[in-house]
């Protein structure tokens, strides 16, 4: 039977996985990685479950456990502590032979945007997947990332100043492949 | 407010950043001037689509995996702790948990403790779910180096011979639980379509219900039960092997044998011990 605590648990945290996905994803080399992410957020954040103060933002401190979780690996991984095995065989690609033309250029589309965006320094990237993607306000941004709500200001300013550049060299990258055929 | 003022705020307009004076004065002028609208509907379109470019729901296999390390936790929990949850002082906390411990600990001093039924609760939930606590599947070598250790060696993936042209015997799962209370690394793998689980106890400290000791190349094994699987239980560096399978207790107990192909203490070659059957049985 649920404990009291696991049900609370489930309500608050638990609502949020797509969200903490999403961003891990993004944050990570490969979807298996992506998991591993999120499910060490959860084990820690069930952990320290009672040390979360009721009414604060939830979203946030779980974003905040998933930063300082990627940083901890990172770290890790520069002193030699854990390996990391790619493991491209896991990543769940799958072609539907059966799309129509239209459905392959929007995804092409979206592949772009997600190469473009991944392409972006990761203080960035990290500040528009919490503020855009996930519409956390700046200042619980600023709490999750660890610094003054100005330098996230700044940083989503020139996070979407570099994305539209590089959207628009890929653009134009594509129409320049097109003519050449 | 110029155009220039106007467009410097529209991205943190639509994060609703701006206070409300400003916005009413940006939307005057957005309804004044045809060029800062199209901007903010790009701004709007590109924040669509990024959202939609990374739009990905979690698997199901890790919301799986997530309750499945949850339930875990809960049940390795103390049942005191409901008790200490933001009532008594951590202090008062501690005391009487370390009372409690010193209690379990004279209590298994009196009698050799035994498994814990629902610890083979595990092997069904691993096997069944996918179940991982701590460092998961992916991590194996996170999960090797934890127990080399803490155990003082790595978690042996096996190499065990394939009884017939299934699948290779690769690791299903693999991790960290609380076990007889204490920590064990485990690892979940297949054989010839079967499933098999290995956990490997810190301390060597107990015994199977109803076991046979049988000894095989002059080392100790204990075939049991384990709840509703069978079981081989042996001592390794000081250390407790338990191996769980719905397997044929003769199959598991010669898996066991194979699993540790190099005995520390013995001088016999991978070879003869990976052909070795069971010398006698007591």
């Amino acid at each position: 039977m649920a404990s009291c605590k696991q049900r609370e648990f489930e309500a608050h945290a638990l609502a949020h996985v797509d969200a903490l996905y999403r961003v891990a994803r993004r944050m990570s080399q490969s979807a298996a990685e992506a998991e591993d992410l999120v499910q060490e957020v959860f084990y820690r954040a069930y952990r320290s479950f009672s040390r979360f103060r009721k009414g604060s933002n939830c979203k946030a401190w779980l974003f905040k456990i998933l930063l300082n979780v990627r940083l901890s690996r990172a770290a890790a991984v520069r002193q030699g502590r854990t390996k990391v095995i790619p493991l491209a065989a896991f990543s769940q690609r799958r072609d539907d032979a059966a799309d129509p033309e239209r459905l392959v250029s929007a995804r092409i589309e979206l592949e772009r945007v997600r190469k473009a965006l991944d392409s972006l320094p990761e203080e960035y990237r990290a500040a528009l997947l919490l503020c855009d993607v996930e519409g956390l306000s700046y200042k619980h941004a600023a709490r999750v990332m660890g610094c003054p709500v100005g330098t996230v200001r700044s940083r989503l300013a020139r996070g979407r100043a570099l994305l539209r550049q590089r959207l628009e060299a890929s653009a134009s990258q594509n129409v320049g492949e097109v003519d050449a055929r | 407010m110029t155009c220039q003022e106007t467009q410097a705020r529209l991205a943190d307009h639509l994060s609703g950043e701006l206070p409300r004076r400003t916005v009413r004065r940006l939307e005057r002028h957005l309804g004044a001037c045809p060029a800062c609208s199209e901007r903010l509907e790009a701004e709007r379109a590109l924040r669509a689509r990024l959202r939609q470019a990374v739009n990905e729901t979690a698997p199901t296999a890790l919301r799986i995996r997530i309750r499945g390390a949850i339930e875990q936790l809960e049940a390795g929990r103390s049942p005191f702790s409901g008790l200490f949850h933001g009532c008594w002082p951590r202090l008062t906390a501690a005391a009487v948990t370390a009372a409690v411990l010193a209690f379990l600990a004279l209590s298994w001093l009196a009698a050799p403790p035994r498994i814990m039924a629902d610890s083979v609760n595990m092997h069904r939930r691993f096997v069944s779910t996918g179940f991982m606590a701590g460092p998961t599947l992916r991590q194996v070598p996170a999960i090797l180096a934890w127990s080399e250790q803490k155990l003082g060696y790595a978690v042996p993936r096996p190499m065990l011979p394939q009884p017939s042209p299934e699948p290779s015997n690769d690791v299903l799962a693999g991790g960290i639980c609380p076990l007889v209370k204490q920590q064990a690394a485990y690892l979940t793998y297949s054989y010839g379509g079967r499933v098999v689980s290995l956990f490997m106890l810190r301390h060597p400290t107990h015994t199977l219900r109803g076991t046979r000791r049988v000894v095989v190349q002059g080392r100790e094994y204990f075939v049991g039960r384990f709840k509703k699987y069978n079981a081989v239980l042996w001592e390794y560096r000081g250390t407790t092997c338990i191996l769980v399978s719905d397997l044929q207790p003769e199959t598991l107990l010669d898996l066991s044998v194979k699993v540790f192909p190099q005995q520390p203490d013995r001088s016999t070659t991978s070879t003869s011990l990976m052909g070795a059957r069971v010398a006698s049985r007591a």
